[in-house]
């Protein structure tokens, strides 16, 4: 058989065959269209990256043109207030508009906390006020040294605060007025404003599906950035772990068992007159086994754009998608050479030849439930997605080693 | 151009040349090694048409990846094994499934090896190539790649013991039509 083949071989393997010439015109075509073939990828990763900066720098001029806006306004507003301007100080202001019947007491609580202030005196007596907004700025303002505010509509209702912040009153008087008031303050103040930046971490177990005896361990973490109140973007670094059983059974194997048998031999009185040691080498055959998990470790690039739906009062549900730049992948274990022998990869170093060390992009997704559990800390669990697109074998190796994995996955989020 | 006529260097600048997209280079690579891929491929194949088809996807491929070549090891072994990659490929694309199917009355033919010589190279590819799909990939990738069969098993999706089958009867269907040309040449 062995002559047979190796004759086949001979003949065969260096045989060429005639190639027509209209054959490269198809394949330099195929080549021209894939080097002016725009990376589309690259250009979506670029944007995921930029797309935070450009929001924080939108946010921040759109912030500066509102604040103008609301200048002017309030100049326009000057007219219309008469004696009101009496009290009113041109250092700050306060806009008022929808006036509705609401107590100040009840306002005081709620929205403003700053107003319940029993002691506050006449001259000390400024404030800034934003309702009909979840968030609300508070402002303390007792080093002010007046009273300040304009008023926007419903101008004949404006005697009431004026007379019941006069007279210190305020917590059990009714006054008409509710909507949006924003202001400026000019004193010192301490803000409760919202940060849209948080961190994050993730531990994940997954299964990929090419190997059933295999698994998959993942570790990220990193910084998020909340677009609005359901967007958010988050990139950071990862770790993962693909861990594939090799096992190999070759029968009729031998080894050498190295047996030591030590005699004692003791007296009549029990004690001892001679130690007698015996070494020798058993050869046994049999069944071998060989069982090792090969690692294939990569530390990736993770980013990636989510929606955070809120489905009850302490529950939201999550989905989110990327992708993972690798930046580097070891792998290690025993792989068969061409004569069925284990080989450790590490040591022949055919890691180069046969698996890459960069796996390229792989796409992730995940569906989680989370809760705030404290004060701005979120746990989430759910479902963890990663498709790698590229093969951890490299070309010189053409069994396609590609994998699929889901499994669960469990993080948390700190607001800061 | 024969492969055997250049020198590393050569192929080495050419290699460099073609990952940068010299269309000369790449079109002197394809002139330097098309003829032994093709009969490659042709041996993978159904017929030629299809053959030249494997034959330009495994090229678009070859240049597309050629960035990737580590180096180590020729150039030629590593074109073989992106070509036989693309080649199994192509046949899984455009064959519903091998054909692994048991074969009865199966009879053991052992011709004298030397016949082997009387034959040319091209007759020997086209009884290779006549063989079914299933018989001629394992027959290909075993005895004249020099895979294990471990690693058919792996690359065709199939057992090892399947592989091992159809090597043996793709061995003896191949004496058996070589026994069968000797006789009707003589």
């Amino acid at each position: 058989l062995k002559n047979f083949d190796e004759k086949i071989r001979d003949k065969l393997y260096d045989a060429e065959m005639p190639v027509s010439d209209h054959l490269w015109n198809y394949i330099d075509s195929q080549i021209s269209n894939k080097k002016e073939r725009p990376k589309y990828w690259l250009f979506f990763l670029v944007s995921l990256i930029l797309l935070p900066g450009f929001y924080l720098g939108y946010k921040s001029l759109s912030n500066k043109v509102n604040h103008q806006k609301e200048l002017a306004k309030l100049d326009s507003s000057q007219e219309i207030m008469g004696d009101i301007n009496n009290i009113i100080n041109n250092s700050n202001q306060i806009i008022v508009e929808n006036l509705k019947h609401t107590p100040v007491s009840k306002i005081s609580k709620l929205d403003m906390p700053f107003v319940s202030q029993k002691k506050i005196k006449k001259q000390n007596l400024s404030f800034q006020i934003i309702t009909n907004k979840n968030s609300l700025t508070r402002t303390s303002n007792r080093h002010q040294s007046s009273l300040n505010y304009s008023i926007l509509n419903n101008i004949e209702k404006l005697p009431i605060i004026k007379n019941e912040l006069l007279s210190n009153s305020i917590e059990s008087d009714y006054v008409d007025f509710k909507g949006e008031i924003s202001g400026i303050p000019q004193c010192p103040s301490f803000s409760g404003k919202q940060n849209n930046f948080y961190i994050y971490s993730n531990l994940g177990v997954n299964y990929p599906f090419q190997f059933l005896s295999s698994n998959t361990f993942s570790f990220d973490a990193g910084l998020g950035y909340q677009l609005n109140d359901n967007l958010f973007l988050q990139a950071g670094l990862s770790y993962n772990q693909i861990n594939v059983k090799f096992q190999l059974i070759e029968e009729g194997k031998s080894r050498n068992q190295t047996i030591t048998i030590i005699d004692t031999i003791f007296g009549t009185n029990g004690e001892i007159i001679d130690i007698e040691m015996n070494t020798f080498i058993n050869q046994e055959s049999g069944t071998k086994e060989t069982v090792v998990l090969n690692k294939h470790k990569q530390f990736d690039l993770p980013i990636s754009l989510g929606y955070r739906l809120p489905i009850s009062r302490r529950f939201n549900f999550m989905i989110s998608g990327g992708l993972a730049l690798n930046l580097r992948t070891n792998s290690s274990g025993l792989i068969l050479d061409s004569n069925n022998k284990p080989i450790d990869i590490a040591e022949n170093n055919l890691d180069r030849n046969l698996f890459s060390t960069k796996v390229g992009i792989s796409y992730t997704g995940a569906f989680k439930f989370e809760t705030e559990i404290l004060n701005d800390l979120y746990i989430n669990a759910g479902i963890d997605l990663r498709y790698y697109s590229g093969a951890f074998n490299s070309n010189e190796n053409p069994i396609d080693q590609k994998y699929l994995s889901v499994g669960l996955g469990t993080g948390m989020r700190y607001k800061f | 151009m024969s492969p055997l006529s250049l020198n590393k260097h050569t192929e080495n600048e050419i290699i460099a040349l073609c990952i940068k997209g010299d269309r000369n280079a790449c079109r002197q690579l394809f002139t330097m090694y098309s003829g032994k891929m093709m009969a490659l491929c042709y041996r993978f194949s159904r017929d030629r048409s299809e053959a030249e088809d494997m034959l330009q996807e495994g090229f678009v491929r070859i240049f597309d990846k050629l960035n990737l070549f580590s180096g180590q090891g020729s150039l030629e072994s590593w074109m073989r094994r992106v070509m036989i990659n693309n080649a199994l490929k192509y046949k899984q694309k455009h064959v519903t499934k091998y054909n692994y199917s048991e074969i009865e009355n199966f009879h053991i033919y052992d011709p004298n090896p030397s016949i082997i010589d009387e034959l040319s190279k091209e007759e020997i590819i086209r009884l290779v190539q006549s063989m079914p799909a299933g018989y001629k990939t394992v027959f290909n990738l075993y005895v004249i790649e020099g895979y294990s069969h471990k690693e058919i098993a792996n690359m065709l999706e199939i057992g090892e013991s399947t592989s091992r089958s159809q090597l043996v009867k793709a061995r003896t269907l191949l004496k058996e039509k070589l026994t069968n040309l000797i006789r009707l040449a003589g």
